[in-house]
């Protein structure tokens, strides 16, 4: 499609700035800041027509006298911002009312990396009959528990990942807390059957690992089935998170029974490695 | 170059450097401590030992007992009755994993009626908290229990709200108010700086925590006896609130006496017998609306040393439609019928007058609230005339509606109205920044951030920013 | 526990349903008994005075509800029989008796209709 032929478009064209980022060092945040605060000002004068294009060039005007020029005006106001400690030709804050964004972009800007994998994956287990929104907010008000509840108390026995923050420091990050428990309770291995191999209508259990989010999917599965046996305190919308919250702290003060299930399938796995080499299964896995 | 005009009007007027620097304040975060995982965890001996393979038959027993139609056995013993609803309307005040905030100034007495104030974040003195939960202003839906003690941002509202109050109370007169706005603008917040600052300067405080426990008939009611046309109180509710009204201003009822000789009351109170006597004197819901009565008399007495009286309730609209009771004669009881309500409407209308000055102050509800066409006529109508509007420029009803209701209108015919907005950005910085300072919000306080969230908020709707920033899964 | 036209209800029972357990007294009249007395619509029986329960008592007793209003109903069947005609026919039979069809679903008719009849 051809270009429009008109001056808007031959006015955006000329707005446009080819030049690089040549910036060695990178813009403050404040100045971005800054410039959203003055764009909000009243006084900032732009031309009387109210829509988003860059204002010509008041080209049609009678010019006036040399130092008045728009072009003299240019310069003066660059001057005047370079004595400032400003660079007048930062694209950053040139013509741009929020400044442009910083490449590549942040992942949190991004709208499908919003949220931390394990919350988005965890957010998306609680949801049910495809109440997303519902299920977005269990989720914070989750980790507003997670944030409220004291400092867990750990189990030796049950120790967390390795590398997991102190128990003082959970409260402080729920995302944390509540990733800490997940990744600490997820099995690394599930148990298959293979039917027919075994002989005499018994299956062969062989042990096979599992990705990080089959890992996760378990054990946030195993935790929503013992928060459905629990029985909630009071009555409201409130209850279902709670409920959850409570087990996830209980995951990672080690009095969770979903530990007892995660040893039991590393158990069964530890005894059927054998399986791995039976000779039915060899090349097949 | 091609804008000029762009160029020069975003830029030239930059002030000098300073500002930007003062305007970035770091927020405290947390050191990012991020969990090096591996999976490998580590081996106990136990999970060596060779098992017998049995889980074949424990899968079995897990399917079988899964029966259709049966309900899980859960186990453990059911809550009590109203322990549930105790558990879901409980008031949590602080969280002990949140950061003190270093500079937090407790409210002082007049600290609400001046303007430097605007824009501050305030911690509310133990003792006005204590009181505050008495007469239960404090809500469940408030973030109270995510930050260390309670606080609040001191709006330009409330600046405003209260300095009508205190001069109301020069001119010996009851300011009457009603707080209007949209969902979650902060109008029960509002009241609860009002009341707050009521209790720091000595107010007697009636509250009525939810105008809607009055009006959908689940308190219990009787006539008053010889009153005429017949009134209806609610003994147990009264009850409660007298007990709630001596708790939270116990102090001030003491030093106070008795003037008038209550012949009816249940126990024989003599003249210049203090005010708590009085109060206390109410034991029985069947005698809760006398002592009720008598005790509003006693305070509304001009002179003798009687403190201005703040009458708060929250929820306006409940109490302006047809209540859920009914008559003997199995005619529905209309809300202003409700004795105590009568009054709490008598004080907002100006008939019945509160002469050591105070504040009669009513907050809509805009979550739970019924559609009441009267009420929100009058409110246009006080907001027209607020406007500058000629009298006969106000709304009309319209001319075949059938759902007005005189009495409401009758009710708010001279009241004051608050219409509340969002915040300004300064004050929506400000309570940021306390967020950020209690380590609820890990995010840098600049300019943008507050942009993003004042925006997101539909320009600084206190709740929706809230829930944008605090009540999210993304930190 | 409390009584009221001899019949034990608990104290966590709403006075509504309370009142709604005794035969020809419904979600209408219960209303009406109620604000005769002044119950709110929310009230539960451990919260009425003792002064309620006996007028409830009272005011129950000199109502046809129970075998009263059982017997007014087994009377129009039994008229209705011995006139021998078609609808009297049919509460005999226990099949519908206004015109349905009777392949299927009915297990209210069969259930309820004899001549005497007892729901």
């Amino acid at each position: 499609m051809p270009p429009r032929l008109n001056v808007w478009s031959a006015c955006r064209a000329l707005s446009i700035r080819t030049r690089p980022v040549t910036n060695a060092t990178p813009r403050p945040r404040a100045a971005a800041a800054l410039a959203r605060g003055l764009a909000d000002l009243s006084t900032t004068s732009h031309n009387s027509s109210n829509t988003n294009f860059p204002p010509m060039p008041q080209t049609t005007e009678s010019q006036p006298a040399e130092s008045s020029s728009p072009e003299n005006q240019m310069a003066l106001s660059q001057l005047t911002m370079a004595a400032y400690g400003v660079n007048p030709f930062d694209p950053a804050i040139e013509g741009h009312k929020f400044g442009l964004p910083e490449l590549p972009l942040p992942s949190p800007m991004h709208m499908k990396h919003r949220y931390d994998p394990v919350v988005l994956q965890i957010t998306k287990l609680l949801m049910r009959d495809g109440k997303l929104s519902k299920a977005q907010r269990d989720m914070a008000m989750i980790l507003n528990y997670l944030r409220t509840s004291p400092p867990p108390k750990l189990n030796p026995s049950r120790p967390l990942l390795p590398g997991a923050p102190p128990p003082s420091h959970l409260p402080f990050d729920p995302v944390m807390y509540l990733t800490v428990a997940i990744e600490s309770v997820a099995p690394l291995i599930r148990i298959r059957g293979y039917t027919g191999i075994a002989g005499g209508g018994h299956k062969l259990d062989v042990p096979a690992p599992l990705a990080a989010r089959q890992r996760r999917r378990i054990a946030m599965q195993w935790i929503l089935d013992v928060v459905a046996k629990k029985n909630s305190k009071g009555s409201g919308r409130g209850m279902f998170p709670s409920r959850v919250a409570e087990e996830i702290i209980a995951v990672v003060e080690g009095r969770s029974p979903v530990w007892d299930k995660r040893q039991m399938v590393h158990k069964v796995g530890t005894a059927a490695r054998a399986n791995l080499n039976h000779h039915k299964l060899i090349g097949k896995l | 170059m091609s804008a000029p005009n762009c160029l020069r009007g975003c830029l030239v007027q930059r002030p000098a450097g300073g500002a930007a620097a003062t305007l970035l304040r770091h927020s405290t975060v947390m050191p990012a401590t991020a969990a090096h995982f591996s999976t490998s965890t580590p081996l106990h001996g136990n999970m060596m030992k060779p098992q017998k393979p049995g889980p074949k038959s424990k899968v079995l027993l897990v399917a079988k007992q899964w029966k259709k139609g049966k309900v899980a056995d859960r186990g453990g013993k059911s809550p009590l009755p109203g322990e549930r609803k105790a558990f879901r309307k409980r008031i949590l005040l602080s969280n002990n994993n949140a950061l003190p905030v270093e500079g937090l100034t407790y409210i002082g007495p007049g600290d609400l009626l001046d303007h430097k104030n605007v824009g501050k974040v305030m911690s509310i003195p133990d003792a006005a908290v204590d009181q505050l939960r008495t007469a239960e202003v404090f809500k469940p839906t408030q973030t109270w229990s995510i930050f260390r003690k309670p606080s609040m941002l001191v709006r330009s509202e409330t600046v405003d709200l209260l300095n009508r109050m205190h001069t109301a109370l020069g001119k010996e007169k009851a300011l009457r108010l009603v707080i209007a706005g949209d969902r979650i603008t902060g109008k029960s917040m509002l009241l609860l700086q009002a009341i707050t600052h009521a209790y720091l300067n000595d107010y007697i405080v009636i509250h009525i925590p939810e105008a809607q426990e009055l009006s959908i008939g689940a308190t219990e009611y009787a006539p008053v006896p010889h009153s005429d046309p017949v009134q209806f109180m609610q003994p147990n509710y009264v009850l409660k609130l007298i007990q709630a009204i001596r708790k939270a201003n116990e102090k001030l009822l003491a030093k106070m006496t008795t003037i008038y000789s209550h012949p009816d009351l249940p126990q024989n109170i003599p003249v210049s017998s203090p005010l708590l006597a009085l109060a206390n004197s109410a034991k029985e819901p069947e005698s809760a609306w006398i002592v009720f009565r008598a005790l509003f008399q006693e305070l509304t007495v001009k002179g003798h040393g009687r403190p201005p009286i703040l009458f708060s309730l929250d929820g306006l609209a409940h109490i302006m439609k047809m209540s859920e009771y009914r008559t003997a004669a199995f005619e529905p009881i209309h809300s202003h019928d409700l004795a105590l309500v009568r009054l709490f409407t008598d004080c907002l209308s100006g008939a019945v007058s509160l002469p050591n000055g105070g504040a009669v102050l009513a907050a809509m509800t805009r979550g739970n609230a019924p559609r009441v066409p009267s009420l929100d006529l009058a409110l246009s109508r006080r907001a027209a005339e607020q406007a500058g509007r000629h009298k006969n420029q106000l709304p009309q009803r319209p001319a075949f509606a059938k759902d007005y209701d005189d009495r409401v209108e009758a009710v708010l015919q001279t009241v004051e109205l608050l219409q509340l907005q969002g915040v300004s950005k300064p004050e929506a910085r400000s309570l940021m920044e306390y967020w950020a300072a209690s380590g609820v919000l890990r995010s840098l306080i600049d300019e943008a951030t507050v942009s993003e969230k004042w925006t997101l908020a539909g320009n600084g709707i206190v709740g929706e920013m809230e829930r944008a920033a605090l009540l999210t899964s993304r930190f | 526990m409390v009584f009221i036209l001899g019949v034990n209800f608990h104290e966590q029972k709403l006075v509504k349903k309370a009142l709604e357990t005794f035969y020809a007294l419904g979600p209408q009249i219960s209303a009406r008994v109620m604000a005769k007395h002044y119950i709110h619509p929310r009230a539960k029986m451990g919260t009425l005075p003792p002064k309620t329960v006996t007028a409830l008592t009272a005011e129950l007793s000199s109502m046809t509800i129970e075998s009263e209003a059982r017997k007014i109903v087994q009377d129009n069947i039994k008229r209705l029989r011995d006139m021998g005609t078609y609808r009297g026919r049919r509460h005999a039979m226990g099949l519908p008796v206004r015109g349905q069809n009777t392949r299927t679903q009915i297990a209210t008719a069969k259930r309820l209709n004899k001549v005497e009849r007892a729901g």
